[in-house]
């Protein structure tokens, strides 16, 4: 509900720029999204069932998740820095998704 | 905290410290780039550092502050607390709470790393203004890291703005309604919403401004840039803002000894208020003469409407109260002070004609500093001196938090009061020399003299915390014998499922008031 409020409020936000005769595209653009993804996520959200705060099943550790933040960090500067440390970071997110699948199961 | 917990550790505790201890670096980081500022600052002339380094050095400064540590600290509070004050065991999404932290670090160090290349670190300002920030203003692999270094702090703390939102929306305890959660957990979800919808649009400029400097006119001139920048860049300043508001309206009941006052308006107001502060972002732009400024002025100028709501309900908190005055809640009441100014100037500079007026001067610094300094750093040490007992199981000492919240006032005060008179005299921010004719001397050696102080407060603060960890006094589950919310009913520290007996009934917002109230009832019949 509260992000169907929310979605609701910039709804709001977003026809009010219609009085506004100076308003670009952009900023129509910028406020319909977030009212129209809200919404989605909100009626999404309404479907998800609550679990009353039970803990969660997962690793005390998990050190596949840092290689896969290493990995994707590794991507983002490598696209300054070369196709080499691309193709590391590449390597090592893979090893971190492999990582996540085999603490899944 | 062993090594393999420090790289693989899920427990959303343990998180939310590894990143509060990382801001506390980077923190520091950010404040000795200030000293240096202020230093060169302090007489007209080039004294400390050249104007490229200066430039570098307040760009770096700005980036950490809000990328690297406000932003983090407000999230990691709510890593932190928000489970336990909505009766949870854990966070939803531990191993995505993990990967934020990670990408925030990761991020930061890539930003700093600019200081190691050969042009040195991006000197683009905070915002990375296009075409400032291009290939051919910023030439340089600093400008490329700063990108990269943003683009991935920012998407980690996107992460976790997801595991929050998720974990309101999925792991509230029994009986444990949205209206029922507490205070600061509400600012938490405004804090989220903003988060989830206006994060990914940085992320997004990011990218195209890389794209520019590769080549090629990707967004056909600044505006869009600014457009897309300040559609996160207005809504961040509330993620550094909200859940230190709730934290300090949790300190203020329970140092009041009152139940918080005009709840439902309270969440009413603060929907409204996240809705507003994402439909704020053109009044950054009222000069470019590209954005309808009738629209942002009319929205920022109704901030005040829920903002004054907040005042309202924390005033009336404290009405009446036996109020305690620890430091915890005297750094709240100067966070309510502090960023009054803050707030009341930012009201003044949604006005189109004013804004044309203030524009890129020290006025604007000061408004910015009064509601980041005011609004986020009181805030975060009420919270810190709140909290604290409960995360570690000891008390930091109330004369060094009291004398800190004294040095910490007098410092905010002295060193960005002045910053108003020198802009409304002519000053232009982000200038690393200015004129001796001018006659700005005596003011930029005041806010000098103030941002020492600061820097002063800050090595109380650190005395406190070493004094206190030597020789500990320590902290029962109620640390404060008055808590009102679900953390202050589990022990200090939380074991690693939060609680290990069965959770207080809730009843309210303040489920320990209610058991107290109930207790006292039972007394009286007896």
């Amino acid at each position: 509900m509260v992000l169907v409020a929310f979605a609701a409020l910039m709804a709001v936000h977003f026809a009010v720029t219609f009085a506004f005769p100076g308003a670009d595209l952009i900023t129509h653009l910028l406020l319909a999204g977030v009212a129209a993804a809200s919404l989605v996520v909100g009626l999404v959200a309404l479907t998800l069932r609550g679990d009353g705060g039970a803990p969660v099943a997962a690793p005390e550790l998990s050190f596949a998740t840092a290689l896969l933040a290493l990995g994707v960090a590794a991507v983002v500067v490598g696209a300054m820095a070369g196709r080499w440390l691309v193709l590391i970071g590449a390597g090592m997110a893979a090893f971190g998704v492999a990582g996540l699948v085999r603490e899944g199961r | 905290m062993t090594l393999l917990d420090f790289v693989g550790g899920t427990d959303h505790k343990s998180v939310a410290k590894r990143i509060l201890a990382t801001a506390f670096a980077f923190m520091l980081a950010g404040g000795a780039m200030a000293m240096v500022i202020r230093s060169e600052l302090l007489a007209p002339g080039m004294q400390v550092t050249s104007v490229e380094t200066y430039n570098a050095l307040f760009t770096i400064h700005g980036s950490t502050m809000i990328y690297l540590v406000v932003t983090p600290v407000a999230l990691a509070l709510g890593l932190y607390f928000l489970p336990l004050q909505i009766g949870s065991a854990a966070a939803a999404g531990p191993r995505a709470a993990l990967l934020g932290y990670w990408l925030y670090a990761l991020g930061g160090l890539t930003m700093f790393s600019g200081f190691l290349t050969k042009g040195g670190a991006a000197k683009a300002a905070w915002p990375a203004f296009d075409p400032l920030a291009g290939a051919v203003h910023s030439p340089g692999s600093g400008m490329d890291l700063w990108i990269a270094g943003v683009f991935l702090a920012v998407a980690g703390t996107l992460v976790l703005g997801w595991c929050l939102l998720l974990t309101t929306l999925r792991k509230r305890a029994p009986g444990m309604t949205l209206l029922r959660m507490p205070v600061f957990t509400w600012t938490m979800v405004a804090t989220s919403l903003m988060v989830v919808f206006a994060f990914p649009v940085l992320l997004v400029a990011l990218a195209l401004l890389y794209a520019e400097r590769q080549g090629g006119d990707v967004m056909g001139g600044g505006v869009t840039y600014q457009h897309l920048f300040w559609f996160f860049g207005h809504p961040v300043v509330y993620v550094m803002f909200f859940p230190f508001l709730g934290a300090v309206l949790e300190v203020l009941a329970v140092f009041s000894g009152r139940r918080f006052f005009g709840y439902a308006a309270f969440v009413g107001s603060i929907l409204l208020f996240t809705s507003l502060s994402m439909s704020v972002w053109g009044h950054h732009m009222f000069t470019t003469d590209a954005v309808a400024n009738g629209y942002f002025a009319l929205t920022s100028t109704a901030l005040i409407v829920p903002a004054g709501v907040e005042y309202f309900d924390a005033i009336a908190t404290m009405w009446g109260g036996r109020i305690r005055a620890s430091a915890a809640f005297l750094f709240a009441v100067g966070f309510l002070v502090e960023f009054l100014i803050g707030g009341l100037s930012g009201i003044w500079v949604a006005s189109p004609p004013i804004d044309f007026h203030a524009n890129n001067s020290y006025v604007v610094v000061a408004h910015l500093h009064f509601v980041l300094v005011g609004g986020s750093l009181f805030g975060i040490f009420a919270a810190a001196y709140y909290w604290w007992p409960k995360v570690t199981g000891w008390f930091l000492r109330e004369s060094l938090g009291k004398l800190h919240f004294l040095l910490f006032a007098v410092g905010t005060n002295l060193t960005f009061l002045p910053q108003f008179v020198l802009g409304e005299d002519g000053m232009t921010r982000r200038i690393a020399d200015y004129p001796a004719s001018e006659g700005w001397e005596g003011l930029n050696v005041a806010s000098s003299i103030g941002a020492y102080v600061l820097g002063l407060s800050i090595v109380v603060f650190c005395v406190n915390i070493a004094v206190s960890w030597v020789v500990p006094r320590r902290a029962a589950g109620d640390a404060w014998g008055a808590g009102q919310t679900l953390e202050w009913a589990t022990t200090s520290p939380p074991p690693p499922a939060n609680f290990a007996g069965p959770l207080p009934e809730v009843r309210s917002y303040a489920p320990l008031w209610d058991a107290r109230e109930a207790d006292a009832r039972v007394e009286v019949a007896a």
